[in-house]
């Protein structure tokens, strides 16, 4: 029983000391600005380079989809709605949520371990000496590269899943790609491309609040960097199943709300 | 929550000029001291005066005012490793708006780098690419740059070589007696201590246990400090 207060107790202290974080970077980065070539830098270091295994990803999230979906269809003989179940489910459901873990991973080690490495050789005391607010100088443009991202790489990893799903089914599933691409629009409506939309940056903010805070509040050396790093990623990973009911439950409760057509 | 107290247990002042050494065992506080002195942590009890005022409850836009006048060399070099060494050591002085132009800013940086025996040919390569030692006299360059009236410095000879470490307790002599910028030496460096310092303060779980001249710490016969003094007479025995 007392460690389950305990847990309890860490969980609302995490949740407030997160949301304090987020709260005071936004504030900051407001107030202060950005300096640009810092973004972009810093884009470059978590986006740029996180491409290639983005790409990889989603074309697997895609091909996966479609193969298992193909073996459902098959025993109704409804092989002919593969293209639009497999596009719907990757851009409403199990492409934001795959392609996020994959970036946690990616992203989120990343930010988390270098912020951390940063506090624990006393780098953030030392800006904080020499004149200037490590929340403007280090975490705001960390925190907004890795959002804005993870929110691109998000979407191109989507794109590339449908992509995926279409060359796999065309190739080893002998369904013409043509009439694949034509059933995307029954099953696919704006709606469902907006639900995805919304997940991947609600999943991107969820990646760079959770990483940047795990890795500036880090202490206890570089047994401190790898508790950051693990707590970092395992909060992550949780908080995105969490989000990913959470939003897709309100986007039918809105849909049926505000009777917008075809879900 | 496990809480650590520190307490010097007696008032620590330091006057302009002066070379003061906290000397004492690992994890006796000697570091945390420093970092209430420049506001990164804060003290539950007792309270750090600057310049005659208490610096307690102080909002982060006055520490910054502080902070310029006293500045901190780190146990770590604790240099950005994204910025160059021209990068690093120009932080403060363009956080503080103290030269405007990139050549002042090119001039001043190699004045500081040769202050502490460092060629300016180093100002575009990045921290990882220097040894440790060389880090941490860039970390003390960028320190000097923004001109500081009082000097904290964290086991500033550690991992040095002894040439630069007869070059650095030099230099903490020259800010002192040349342009009386006061020095507060965290150390194990007991060579050191007797060498350079105007006083001594020995820590011992939070609390200052001794304190004195270096000549008085050396006839000192509390057990404590007569260990380590032993330990740097036999040494200097050696050495002879």
């Amino acid at each position: 029983m007392k460690w389950i207060k305990q847990m309890a107790t860490d969980w609302i202290v995490d949740l407030g000391g997160a949301t304090l974080f987020a709260w005071e970077s936004v504030g900051t980065g407001l107030r202060r600005g950005v300096r640009l070539s810092n973004l972009v830098d810093q884009m470059y270091q978590v986006g740029v380079k996180s491409l290639p295994t983005t790409i990889t990803a989603g074309a697997f999230v895609g091909a996966i989809l479609a193969i298992q979906l193909n073996v459902q269809l098959r025993d109704y003989g409804a092989q002919a709605v593969l293209g639009g179940l497999a596009t719907s489910t990757t851009i409403r459901n199990i492409g934001p949520v795959l392609i996020a873990f994959m970036l946690s991973g990616k992203v989120g080690a990343y930010t988390a371990a270098e912020l951390g490495s940063m506090r624990v050789t006393e780098q953030m005391d030392a800006v904080r000496c020499l004149g200037a607010n490590p929340i403007e100088f280090i975490v705001v443009p960390r925190l907004l590269a890795v959002i804005l991202s993870s929110f691109c790489l998000l979407v191109i990893g989507l794109m590339v899943g449908i992509a995926g799903g279409i060359v796999i089914s065309h190739l080893v599933l002998s369904i013409n790609a043509i009439e694949y691409v034509q059933k995307i629009p029954r099953y696919v409506s704006l709606w469902s491309v907006g639900t995805g939309m919304v997940k991947s940056f609600v999943f991107g903010i969820v990646i760079g609040v959770i990483c940047c805070y795990r890795g500036y509040t880090a202490s206890g050396g570089a047994a401190g960097v790898g508790r950051a790093v693990r707590q970092a990623a395992v909060e992550i990973l949780v908080l995105i199943i969490v989000l990913d009911f959470t939003l897709s439950s309100l986007s039918e409760f809105l849909h049926a709300f505000l009777r917008v057509g075809q879900l | 929550m496990v809480q650590r107290k520190y307490s010097t247990g007696s008032d620590l002042e330091i006057g302009p000029g002066e070379i003061v050494f906290v000397i004492g065992k690992s994890g006796t506080g000697k570091s945390v001291l420093l970092k209430h002195i420049v506001g990164l942590l804060r003290p539950d009890a007792g309270e750090v005066y600057f310049d005659g005022e208490p610096t307690s409850g102080k909002p982060e836009s006055e520490w910054y005012r502080i902070r310029k006048q006293c500045g901190m060399v780190f146990q770590h070099p604790a240099l950005l490793d994204s910025l160059t060494v021209l990068e690093n050591v120009a932080f403060g002085l363009r956080a503080h708006r103290m030269v405007k132009t990139e050549s002042e800013i090119r001039e001043a940086v190699a004045a500081q780098l040769e202050t502490v025996n460092l060629n300016a040919d180093i100002m575009d390569r990045f921290p990882p690419e220097l040894s440790f030692a060389v880090q941490k006299r860039v970390s003390l360059a960028r320190t000097l740059a923004i001109s500081p009236d009082v000097l904290l410095f964290d086991e500033p000879t550690t991992a040095q070589d002894p040439v630069a470490t007869r070059a650095i307790n030099e230099l903490i002599k020259r800010l002192a007696r040349s342009l009386g910028v006061s020095c507060l030496v965290v150390s194990h460096d007991m060579h050191c201590a007797l060498a350079i310092a105007d006083r001594i303060v020995m820590l011992d779980a939070g609390k200052a246990v001794a304190e004195g001249t270096p000549k008085q710490m050396l006839a000192e016969k509390q057990p404590l400090v007569a260990g380590f003094m032993k330990e740097a007479k036999e040494r200097l025995f050696e050495v002879d």
